[in-house]
């Protein structure tokens, strides 16, 4: 196990309130594992992926649980510990990739700049490196990208410049926040593949948070539904997507229009999330469950095997079988 | 029957001389009154600068763009048909709805611009209270301010600010990129019903190929300015023609390709 | 990592976070607690105070603070600490009066120049270029001594030095107001110009001047003050701060407490303003934000 998550709560206080944005979230990720955290606006997806890079803002408080990478409890860790598990250990790609670029420095600089830290290199050995790790992401005339300036680059080679430099230490496992979000659907695919691809040749693991269950469907081994701040499902992707056992995420498969049958009008969910100053007594999604029954509003449902003779891994917290 | 719309050659350039950018090149199409009309497009494409030539936010730099067969720009000036006839909702709810101001004004600001009776009679309040509620708000919702909503439903509030004229032609510059799946299902279907009711005809401007499949009957594809393929949307998802439509139709994740009806609600 | 929160956050804001922070500002707060006491005290002068502030009392001049005067008495027997407090109420109003006034003007021109934008612009900003060009005192000064010396002129002489500052404020404001959806889509209605500025852009354009505002009354309490020291502004018998220092510094070394009180207050006055400047500078600093 490389990384695992066990009864994570955060809680943000705002100027009047106090909101949860995780609850109870228990979550691993093996070696070379990708896995896919997949849910809307506020359901404590980044929140997750703050949590386990120690970047939280000051307003948020840990109210319980451990995040255990290779045994260690990284809410443990002192600044410099964590710094230096961020830097070597565990990699970021975050959905904008000009805050992870230095804007006045050329591409190659900033490259061999962290491959010497990590490698011990001489300047020009590391540059040399640099250079190379652009051929890795797939960027056509390395030599003449690295010579350039962030934003003289598109975004989507950008964005290969961040997972390359991501990638520089090589680290255990890759966090990336809506990696693709702020990319046009081709140069989406192909960074999607890019990613798979590393993660394959070096063994890394990927966390990936998304909104686009698409996203997830072409890239992740596995997937967590997120609803806000709970998973509410988690299990092979390929299983989730094609047998989903939370009226959630029925629901958000439901809303994605279907190429095939245009005429099929969207399953919306209705309504709204709920107030998170204060979760309701039982399921988190009951108030907009389209198949809620008397229990779900008194008793929260714990994550359960769906299947429990085909394996433990495919959970659901639902009471509707 | 003549279209409604009508681009014949219309290029847009940015800058002067050697700097000169080309926006848009060449662009021609038709909109037929009563279609949802997709235009997708990557950024940059220049997708976004024909729907404001339509607005009167751009001119275009050559060719003629008409509108119910009465040309919309001379020269640098826009004639607009009849106010409020041709309608906009913006990408971002966020910043297209004036944080100070209330719902209701908000929502009958495009009145401000009509004769005084004309005026009068659409602004009435029974009117109002009808189209706060078909668009899936409440009538307590006039008194608040953008802030309090959420993005779907401030993108209701744009949706009804676009209606309250009664427009014949409604620019949808990408409705629902901003919101969530589930709300962006609302939105669509609430845009969809609203042209059945009310026989508007649409320009759905979008980068989201599974949305434009779902609402337009026909589409053109555009990149890097030019229209590169124009048909009706079956056509052009069961038998791509050019090499850039299939490579877009390619980069969809595979859960759009063969998404199966079993994921029943 | 805004998102973050902003994800977790239920969407309604009731407490808006510049009070709140200003709340939490201890320095803003006594400067508020200062201006709030002269402000109190002037307006309570007639309950706190029996006495006229221009009546002429020869027998009693120049008599020293004691019960019956507390800040004593000037050159023609009139009690000090009755003539500041009604100073009060014409400095600090002045002050606002001055400042609001340039604030309303330069905040429409700016708007204007600003949403126009082109030749209008241009020659708009370039006339405001040459009246910053000057020292303002100076031109103040000038404008001052050119009208003829009184308090309204001072006033106006301050308010026209103080114009470009907003002009520039507003217009920058404008500029980015300017590029939202929602005006945009105003001129899609097809909503004359002049009624965009004033539904959309002026609106969200005051909270930056306001604040500008606040900040700047101490400066033109100061200036105020200033011309009527150099007696370019408010005449004697004018119960004016600066005024009455301009005629008791001459008696400092015999009857210290004449200049001194006046001064005080000018003083108190100033650093009260001043440190609710800065405190509204911090909060709206992000830099300055720990």
């Amino acid at each position: 196990m490389l990384l695992q998550i066990t009864d994570l709560s955060v809680e943000f206080t705002t100027m009047q309130d106090r909101i949860e944005a995780l609850h109870h979230v228990s979550l691993s990720i093996d070696e070379g594992e990708i896995v896919g955290i997949v849910g809307e606006s506020g359901s404590g997806k980044s929140v997750t992926a703050l949590s386990i890079l120690g970047l939280l803002e000051k307003n948020a408080v840990i109210k319980s649980g451990r995040i255990l990478y290779r045994g260690t409890d990284i809410l443990r860790l002192d600044k410099k510990e964590l710094q230096a598990l961020r830097g070597k250990e565990i990699g970021m790609v975050f959905q904008e990739p000009m805050t992870a670029l230095h804007p006045t420095m050329r591409v190659g600089d900033q490259l061999a700049e962290v491959i010497a830290r990590h490698r011990q290199l001489s300047r020009k050995e590391a540059y040399a490196q640099a250079v190379k790790s652009l051929e890795e992401v797939h960027i056509r005339e390395p030599e003449i990208v690295a010579r350039k300036y962030p934003f003289e680059l598109s975004g989507g080679m950008r964005q290969r410049v961040v997972i390359s430099l991501a990638m520089a230490a090589p680290p255990q496992l890759l966090i990336c926040d809506e990696p693709t979000t702020a990319l046009d659907v081709t140069i989406q695919h192909e960074i999607l593949k890019l990613m798979k691809e590393l993660s394959v040749k070096r063994g890394t693991a990927i966390m990936l948070i998304t909104h686009d269950l698409g996203v997830v469907a072409e890239l992740c081994d596995r997937v967590a539904v997120m609803y806000a701040g709970e998973i509410v499902e988690t299990g092979r992707t390929a299983e989730v997507l094609q047998n989903p056992g939370h009226p959630y995420t029925r629901a958000l498969i439901g809303a994605l229009p279907d190429l095939a049958d245009p005429a099929e009008p969207l399953h919306a969910i209705g309504g709204e999330l709920p107030d998170l100053r204060s979760r309701p007594e039982g399921c988190i999604f009951a108030a907009r469950c389209a198949s809620v029954i008397p229990p779900c509003r008194e008793v929260r449902p714990q994550l359960q095997p769906v299947r429990p003779d085909q394996g433990h891994e495919h959970q659901v917290s639902c009471w509707v079988r | 029957m003549k279209p409604l719309i009508e681009l014949k050659g219309v290029h847009k350039y940015y800058g002067k001389g050697k700097q000169r950018i080309a926006a848009v090149r060449d662009v021609t199409f038709q909109i037929e009154a009563g279609e949802t009309f997709g235009l997708i497009g990557e950024s940059g494409s220049g997708k976004s600068t024909l729907g404001k030539m339509l607005i009167g936010l751009e001119p275009p730099s050559e060719g003629e763009v008409r509108y119910a067969e009465k040309a919309l720009w001379k020269g640098q000036s826009f004639h607009r048909p009849r106010p409020g006839e041709i309608q906009i909702v913006f990408q971002d709810p966020q910043s297209s709805l004036d944080p100070r101001m209330r719902v209701k004004e908000i929502i009958l600001e495009p009145l401000r611009a009509l004769p005084r009776l004309e005026r009068l009679e659409k602004g009435g309040e029974e009117r109002l209270h009808a189209l706060i509620r078909r668009v899936g708000l409440k009538e307590e919702h006039l008194s608040r301010y953008p802030h309090e909503f959420s993005g779907g439903q401030r993108q209701r509030i744009a949706i009804a600010r676009a209606l309250i004229t009664d427009p014949a032609f409604v620019i949808l510059d990408e409705p629902t990129s901003a919101l969530d799946v589930s709300v962006q299902a609302q939105v669509l279907n609430l845009l969809k019903e609203l042209k059945q009711e009310r026989n508007l005809t649409y320009l759905f401007i979008s980068h989201n190929m599974s949305v434009i499949r779902y609402m337009c009957e026909r589409m053109a594809v555009m990149c890097k300015g030019e229209v590169v393929e124009t048909g009706t949307a079956d056509e052009i998802f069961r038998t791509p023609s050019h090499p850039y439509t299939q490579t877009l139709l390619a980069s969809l994740p595979s859960i759009f390709r063969d998404k199966r009806v079993e994921a029943n609600v | 990592m805004s998102t973050a929160l902003a994800e977790a956050s239920v969407r309604r804001r009731t407490v808006n976070p510049f009070w709140y922070k200003l709340k939490k500002n201890p320095l803003a707060l006594l400067g508020a607690g200062i201006l709030a006491v002269i402000l109190l005290l002037s307006l309570a002068a007639p309950l706190l105070s029996s006495y006229d502030p221009t009546k002429i009392n020869i027998i009693e001049r120049f008599a020293p603070p004691s019960a019956k005067h507390w800040f004593g008495t000037d050159e023609v027997g009139r009690d000090i600490f009755t003539r500041i407090l009604y100073g009060a109420r014409l400095s600090l109003g002045v002050g606002a009066a001055v400042v609001l006034t340039a604030g309303c003007i330069g905040t429409v021109i700016g708007a204007i120049s600003g949403y126009v934008g082109g030749r209008v612009d241009q020659l708009i900003m370039r006339v405001m270029d040459m009246v910053l060009a000057f020292p303002s005192l100076v031109l103040a000064m000038a404008v001052a001594a050119t009208l003829g010396p009184n308090l309204l002129n001072a006033m106006l002489a301050i308010a026209i030095v103080k114009i470009p500052v907003y002009v520039r404020l507003a217009r920058a404001e404008t500029l980015a107001v300017r590029e939202k959806l929602f005006v945009q889509a105003a001129v899609t209605f097809g909503i004359p110009g002049w009624r965009i500025i004033g539904t959309h852009i002026l609106p969200n354009v005051v909270s930056p001047v306001i604040i500008q505002v606040s900040l700047d009354i101490g400066d033109a309490v100061l200036a105020v003050a200033t011309l009527g020291f150099l007696g370019l502004g408010a005449q004697p018998p004018t119960p004016e701060w600066g005024a009455m220092i301009s005629v008791g510094w001459k008696y400092f070394l015999d009857y210290w407490w004449y200049p001194a009180f006046p001064g005080l207050f000018l003083f108190l006055a100033s650093c009260g303003f001043n440190l609710i400047g800065d405190g509204v500078r911090d909060i709206l600093d992000p830099k300055a934000a720990r």
